[in-house]
């Protein structure tokens, strides 16, 4: 059976699993659920994930969320090349390490800019509501991208190793998505050269960006 | 050579770990760091882990970070019975999808709501920013509560099966903190049920937790 795939391709952690998929060549069928467009809130999209969440897989009856537990789900269940989540285990606790991180710092500094700077102005929040989220994010950007700046400054991937694993997919999603909020990675320059590095190895990546540089683009207009 | 473990008894994450290495008779030396009186921040516990945070392993030179990924860690490296963190690619998937879904959820309501409620006073933090923190606070906890509720209903424990996962142990640890936050899982009662069934079941739980009762309970005089 095809595994189901329900992305919103604006989504950073969408776009890591869209990404993981296509360069494996994992037969796939895409469903485009847009979270804007509430589609996410639906009877219908709650069964296929009861908390409407995107991403989410159907794999032969298997509903499971959650970007980083796909992820390694398909690394373990396609028997990926180990790379991309190490069978070693001292290696694979160092991709572990930075998915776990991601969530608080990488991902929540960036959601708080995307929260104030973005959905801010379109959904009307209280102007106390977008100044805290902005001061938030701010502190929390800042010290995430220096921590990985100090970490790529050392290692072409972050978890270390010679090649990309799915820690470097997952942040790197995330790491092109801030424009959106008006942040970027300048003043960084390890995490610039990590950035273009990965994303000229991941093949899939600009077609599951697609969706996202038209997005970008239409904002600078 | 003896693993060194890194943490403050007051922090859940911190807790969760010493839990599965107790309940295991794994050998460990103790180091205790203290968040409040800002240890973390020193440049010798930089060198244990340079994101400054706990809990923190260092096994025969490997220095780990991240309640998560230590007790993934803990469970290949140590050959932990397979219940806490199954071999069965579905089940372990289970276990991933409510440690993944923590950071964002049970844990940063209840940590809006510490950082609220707790530290709001302690650091004199502006009531623009208390009042952002316990709005969101509680909006999340209550989703995250209603969501493991709903979940504990149907089973014993928070990733199916029938026992103890390391997601349980990680949850549970939230959980029992809420009270410093000032709130509880007092509406929700298949979460109550699972709190008093999974607490009973850990050995060390009583050992574990008495700085932080003591804690409590000095907050209620």
């Amino acid at each position: 059976m095809v595994l189901h795939l329900y992305v919103d391709w604006l989504s950073q952690p969408c776009r890591a699993v869209g990404m993981l998929l296509m360069e494996n060549n994992v037969e796939h069928q895409v469903h485009d659920v847009k979270i804007m467009s509430g589609e996410t809130r639906t009877t219908d999209y709650k069964k296929v994930n009861p908390v409407g969440k995107v991403p989410a897989i159907v794999d032969d009856d298997f509903h499971l969320g959650e970007s980083h537990t796909i992820m390694r789900y398909i690394c373990a269940s396609r028997n990926l090349p180990d790379h991309y989540y190490p069978n070693d285990i001292k290696q694979r606790a160092r991709v572990d390490y930075w998915l776990d991180w991601h969530h608080m710092n990488l991902r929540f500094g960036s959601s708080r800019l995307i929260k104030a700077n973005f959905f801010g102005p379109i959904h009307k929040f209280p102007q106390q509501t977008i100044d805290e989220s902005r001061k938030e994010g701010e502190d929390v950007l800042k010290s995430s991208l220096t921590f990985m700046e100090e970490t790529l400054g050392k290692s072409n991937y972050i978890a270390g190793g010679n090649q990309l694993s799915i820690a470097d997919i997952a942040l790197a999603s995330e790491v092109a998505m801030l424009p959106i909020s008006g942040a970027s990675c300048e003043g960084y320059p390890s995490v610039q050269a990590w950035l273009k590095r990965i994303s000229t190895e991941i093949k899939s990546w600009p077609q599951v960006n697609a969706t996202l540089d038209q997005f970008l683009a239409s904002k600078d207009k | 050579m003896v693993l060194h473990l890194y943490i403050d008894w007051l922090s859940q994450p911190c807790r969760a770990v010493a839990m599965l290495l107790m309940d295991n008779n794994i050998e460990h030396q103790v180091h205790e760091v203290s968040f409040m009186k800002k240890e973390t921040q020193s440049a010798a516990y930089k060198e244990v882990n340079p994101a400054g945070k706990l809990p923190s392993i260092v096994d025969d030179d490997f220095h780990l970070g991240e309640s998560h990924t230590i007790m993934r860690y803990l469970c290949t490296s140590r050959n932990l019975p397979d219940h806490y963190y199954p071999n069965d690619i579905k089940q372990r998937a289970k276990v991933d999808y409510w440690l993944d879904w923590h950071h964002l959820n049970l844990r940063h309501g209840s940590l809006c709501l510490i950082k609220a409620n707790f530290f709001g006073p302690i650091k004199q933090l502006p009531q623009q920013t208390i009042d952002e923190l316990r709005k969101e606070g509680d909006n999340v906890l209550k989703v995250a509560l209603g969501f493991m509720d709903e979940t504990l209903g149907k089973n014993n424990y928070i990733a199916g099966g029938n026992q103890i996962s390391i997601a349980d142990i990680a949850l549970i640890c939230e959980v029992t903190a809420l009270p410093v936050a000032g709130a509880s899982c007092e509406d929700y009662p298949n979460v109550q049920a699972w709190l008093k069934r999974t607490s009973t079941e850990i050995k060390s739980w009583d050992q574990v937790n008495m700085v932080f009762n003591q804690l409590l309970a000095s907050r209620k005089k």
